[in-house]
């Protein structure tokens, strides 16, 4: 297994924000609900943060509890030093002006104009009109919507929707963005436009960026490091290399899944089976393993041969992750000898 | 049996160059009148009850829950009288506020009572359809409840708003007809006094007429304004 600790170049490690011990809970009826369940987690400036998380996970509200749009039942939760629980409204309103948030649903304001929508927490922060209108502009430009200032978020498409709500978050110079499921409402190709942009919007402005989802796609092309939810709890949280090429709960094991083919089970393993009669074992294929390779190209002179069946290989943070399933052709004591030295330089399955 | 006929006939005369000039025109004008004050008095306390009773909703920004009973219960005592008894039984905090309890003010103070809490209601049930997303933004924004309330949620909801109040015109030009009753005055009393109890099926008939376009002008005018600010 490659661990892969090293950090990218230039990223900050001081945190942006801090939770210990935080806990939420609700209280529906006489049941208490726990939302958010004794989390910690530590948040650096400059990176670009996933929490993902099947619906339920507890995602939501927990991004919700970092500006404080939810109250934290126990626990400390810091964002750039200061200090969110126990704060009334009021108190909040300054921090909140350090933090942006976007929406699944965009939650654009139908009665003002893309321009006006922006302008609104320019407004709020009490900036003067000359001010606000060059700062619009500025933003509209950066989003690429200048052409569409003038315009209703009715007339917008999703896609631009979703880049009126990033211009509008980014308006007051926070220095945290929070992307509640900001792609779930969109299309494959628009999904990709708006996390390219998230991409821009951490690169170019520096700003930490907390995107929740419960895309693997969305993990896997633009954070740094992930946090996996469940039932309120963050169940393993690390490099989005580390945490995905070498999942340890179920959880993890799912959403990596979804985008690379892992071993084959029940229905898919019997059909791979039915169709090809040799010996069916699923490898594993990480960053800078050449002793795969090397392995691979001398089964011929163990007389064993071998065909690619199934697999799917991913890249994640600029490295390969994936898993292959290949046919070994041979006599049974030639093949022992090849899984054994398979076994030596990655992680080898039988496929039942 | 001829002469009761002729009689019948000739009470269903209209002159219409004096019945139009001394009494129709005067009429509308101080219907519009009793329908206006009461819409400016009405929309303006009725708006205020209304933001009350939808902002202390359990989860909004004013969230009590005391207050949002309170007002409710009162809204639903009020709401079911029927004007013309809410009329009668007005009278005496009429003659204390307006000084009389008969007369087109002291109507139009009974209809600013009644038509308050109808006017809070539909306020309410507008705001209500409020997308709640829009409300977590601004707060994510960091504005005051203040701020919420008048950038955000009235100009949200004031299209919806704009139709609500102009079905509301409507209904307080239906409470003016029955202001009659305690001798206010317009078209009404008109039909009432000088049309019905005197068997004058003309005039009763030409002044529904005249309410009738009225309402339909005031129900364009509402209409075109609310499209207007929602652009749809």
């Amino acid at each position: 297994m490659t661990q892969t600790q090293q950090q990218a170049p230039g990223q900050a490690t001081q945190p942006m924000v801090v939770l210990s011990q935080v806990l939420k809970e609700y209280k529906v009826g006489k049941k208490t609900i726990t939302a958010v369940d004794q989390v910690d987690l530590t948040i650096n400036k400059g990176e670009i943060f996933a929490i993902i998380g099947y619906s339920g996970a507890g995602k939501s509200t927990l991004v919700r509890l970092i500006n404080g749009l939810e109250t934290i039942t126990s626990g400390s939760l810091t964002v750039d030093g200061f200090e969110i629980a126990g704060k009334r409204e009021s108190q909040l309103r300054e921090i909140r002006s350090n933090i942006g948030m976007i929406f699944q649903q965009f939650n654009l304001m139908s009665s003002r104009t893309v321009a006006g929508n922006v302008e609104f927490p320019l407004i709020v922060a009490g900036w003067d009109k000359a001010k606000r209108q060059q700062r619009v502009a500025e933003l509209l430009d950066f989003v690429g919507l200048t052409d569409r200032a003038g315009n209703y978020p009715d007339q917008l498409s999703g896609g631009q929707k979703q880049r009126v709500g990033i211009a509008r978050a980014l308006a007051t110079s926070p220095s945290l963005l929070l992307a509640d499921e900001s792609t779930s409402a969109l299309d494959p190709e628009t999904t990709a436009e708006v996390l390219a942009l998230l991409k821009k919007v951490n690169a170019e402005l520096g700003i930490t960026v907390v995107v929740i989802t419960h895309e693997m796609d969305v993990v896997s092309s633009i954070a740094d490091r992930v946090a996996v939810m469940e039932k309120g709890k963050v169940v393993e949280s690390g490099q989005v290399y580390d945490v995905f090429s070498d999942p340890q709960t179920e959880t993890a094991r799912r959403f990596v899944g979804t985008t690379v083919k892992t071993l084959p089970v029940g229905q898919e393993a019997a059909d791979l089976k039915a169709r090809h009669r040799g010996f069916l074992v699923n490898i594993e294929v990480t960053e800078g393993n050449d002793s795969l390779g090397r392995v691979l190209s001398h089964l011929g002179s163990r007389n064993v041969s071998f065909n690619i069946v199934q697999g799917g290989l991913e890249t994640l943070q600029g490295q390969s992750y994936g898993n292959l399933t290949l046919e070994l052709l041979g006599d049974v004591t030639s093949l022992d000898a090849v899984l054994a030295e398979l076994k030596t330089v990655t992680r080898v399955r039988e496929v039942r | 049996m001829l002469s009761s006929e002729t009689s019948l006939l000739a009470a269903d005369q209209v002159e219409w160059n004096t019945f139009v000039p001394e009494k129709l025109l005067p009429a509308i004008g101080e219907t519009v009148y009793m329908v206006s004050a009461t819409m400016v008095f009405a929309g303006a306390l009725g708006l205020i009850l209304g933001l009350l009773l939808y902002t202390t909703r359990q989860g909004n920004i004013l969230s009590n829950r005391p207050v949002n009973f309170a007002l409710n219960f009162l809204v639903n005592v009020v709401r079911p009288i029927p004007f013309i008894i809410l009329l009668a039984a007005l009278g005496p905090l009429t003659q204390q506020v307006v000084g009389t309890r008969l007369g087109t003010n002291a109507a139009i103070f009974a209809m600013v009572c009644g038509a308050t809490f109808a006017v809070a209601r539909i306020v309410e049930q507008n705001m209500v359809s409020i997308d709640p997303g829009v409300i977590e933004a601004a707060r994510a924004m960091g504005a005051s409840k203040p701020r919420i309330l008048f950038t955000v949620m009235i100009p949200e909801a004031l299209g919806p708003l704009i139709l609500g109040y102009t079905f509301l015109v409507i209904g307080v030009v239906d409470m003016s007809a029955m202001a009659g009753y305690i001798g206010g005055g317009g078209l009404g009393r008109l039909a009432l006094v000088d049309g019905y109890q005197r068997f004058n099926e003309t005039i009763t008939w030409s002044v529904v007429a005249v309410i009738i376009v009225l309402v339909q002008l005031i129900q364009l005018a509402g209409s075109s304004l609310a499209r207007r600010v929602m652009r749809r």
